[in-house]
């Protein structure tokens, strides 16, 4: 298993992405592109090209399953795994997220100081 | 009574005398309230049926219960309440009201649904004017009622998306400052750092919690009841809460007076529900306080349960301790202070569980909060066979 490098965000909150960001780069030490939607993330991504998607699940007009989805249809990305992370509680949108190829979903809020551990992990074991 | 008078005039018309005439109208008042009272019933919306308790003979049915069973005046004299549906099952509904006969419970209620209409029957006992013992119950058609609570989670929901969302940009913020990763943090501004971090966990936890009452409220929590040893989850709960208990200078003692206690049981819920109980305990007690977590056999029924060393609660609280929103008055202690909804969400997910949840103090001092759950039958059948395990 490679080392997991490269993580493309997705989430429509500004400040969400900076915390995602201070999180991933600043304590994890991981190189983080991030989008504020999902046609963004679909015309970028694959100039990126990362090792792992981590997707806001609820966003206006494409959500975050739809923008796996139209992630995958991109040849250099189709296998590339995903992350969910979503604010809403509920354990079937959790195991329906996880039935449809995520190989996580984390609930908000998060811990900054663990979230580059977490998915670390999520990675290794996957 | 009713009184008339009638007054007598000779041929002049004078009045010469009063003839009074007293009439008892006890008996036409009585029919006359009876018939307003029949025809009340008559009319409800619910669907009402009275019967026999021993052999279920119909007595009556309003005019609702009779149009859904098809059934005329002539017919109730031969029917039982087992004819008002072909899938009623006497056993299924003997064991139901079971509760009605031990004093355990004024009224037994249940919940079905049946080619998508919800509906919702409550029973109680009823002892008629002759002495007759009856059964009264109503069937209330709970379909509209259903909707609107799912609406209402969804709504629940959606709010609960829209908070959690700009409390993650506050938690993470708060965070990262306070781990030092943005650059030392003074102690002056550590210490505004720590309000605004516990405050935000508490907006949480309330999120949290008003979430999970409307989705039992909605049926929409799920349990996954597989058989388990509330010994491994309350030793689990005391390493998990040892934390919490620390913070309020308070120790977890656990002893089990078993070496197994096996029950039907969601892991996950009933270590929400021991956390509940031992985070209160622990909030409730005197710093060098020891909260003691215990297992033993209560009848068929295993009971955990919790006590503190705290100031117990009054009698006049006794019955609104599982309400929610409802905090003891005596907490005006910020760091005491939950949300509110901890002992109510406790309450459904123990009944969820086929169980109850009670409490006791002692001499207004110290409380235990105790959850009985009922034992799996193989280990009830253990305990027939060894009774000198701790049996109350």
């Amino acid at each position: 298993m490679a080392e997991l490098r490269k993580i493309l965000h997705v989430d429509d909150d500004e400040d969400i992405r900076v915390i995602t960001k201070m999180a991933l780069e600043l304590v994890g030490g991981l190189e983080v592109y991030q989008c504020a939607s999902g046609p963004q993330a679909i015309a970028e991504a694959a100039s990126f090209a990362p090792d792992l998607f981590l997707l806001d699940y609820m966003m206006p007009k494409m959500n975050g399953e739809e923008t796996l989805l139209a992630l995958r249809q991109i040849p250099t990305l189709e296998d590339v795994p995903a992350i969910f992370m979503t604010a809403r509680a509920q354990t079937e949108v959790a195991d329906t997220l996880k039935r449809r190829g995520a190989l996580e979903v984390i609930t908000k809020p998060f811990d900054p100081m663990e979230l580059a551990a977490q998915i670390r992990d999520v990675w290794r074991n996957q | 009574m009713q009184c008339t008078i009638v007054p007598m005039l000779d041929a002049n018309g004078r009045h010469v005398k009063s003839v009074a005439i007293r009439t008892d109208i006890t008996e036409s008042q009585r029919d006359k309230s009876a018939r307003f009272l029949n025809d009340l019933l008559d009319h409800l919306q619910d669907e009402v049926y009275i019967f026999d308790i021993e052999t279920l003979g119909m007595r009556y049915a309003n005019l609702k219960a009779m149009s859904r069973c098809g059934w005329t005046d002539a017919d109730l004299q031969t029917k039982r309440i087992v004819d008002a549906n072909r899938n009623f099952k006497e056993d299924f509904f003997r064991a139901h009201v079971a509760p009605l006969f031990t004093g355990e419970k004024d009224v037994v209620n249940i919940e079905f649904t049946l080619k998508n209409v919800s509906f919702e029957i409550s029973t109680r006992r009823y002892t008629g004017e002759c002495g007759q013992e009856l059964f009264v119950s109503i069937l209330r058609d709970t379909t509209e009622r259903k909707k609107l609570e799912l609406a209402k989670l969804e709504t629940v929901s959606i709010v609960s998306h829209e908070l959690r969302t700009p409390l993650t940009s506050i938690k993470g913020a708060l965070r990262l400052l306070n781990s030092g990763a943005l650059g030392p943090v003074s102690e002056k501004a550590k210490q505004v750092l720590d309000i605004a971090d516990r405050n935000s966990e508490r907006l949480l936890l309330v999120v949290n919690d008003i979430l999970d009452l409307e989705k039992i409220r909605a049926g929409k929590m799920e349990f996954d009841l597989v058989p388990s040893d509330l010994l491994t989850l309350a030793i689990d709960a005391v390493e998990l809460n040892k934390g919490y208990g620390d913070e309020h200078g308070v120790k977890f003692e656990f002893h089990s007076e078993v070496l197994q206690a096996r029950a039907n049981m969601s892991t996950d819920r009933m270590m929400q529900v021991m956390s509940n109980l031992m985070s209160n305990a622990a909030k409730f007690s005197p710093p060098g306080a020891t909260v003691s977590v215990n297992i033993h056999r209560h009848m068929d029924c295993w009971r955990i349960g919790v006590t503190d060393e705290g100031p117990g609660i009054p009698e006049s609280a006794r019955a609104s301790v599982f309400e929610s929103f409802k905090q003891l008055d005596n907490v005006d202690d910020d760091k005491r202070k939950g949300t509110g909804l901890g002992l109510t969400i406790s309450q459904k997910i123990i009944q969820a569980h086929g169980g109850s949840i009670d409490f006791e103090c002692s001499n207004q001092k110290g409380t235990t909060f105790f959850v009985d759950l009922p034992a799996l039958e193989n280990d009830k059948t253990y305990l027939a066979a060894h009774p000198g395990i701790a049996a109350e």
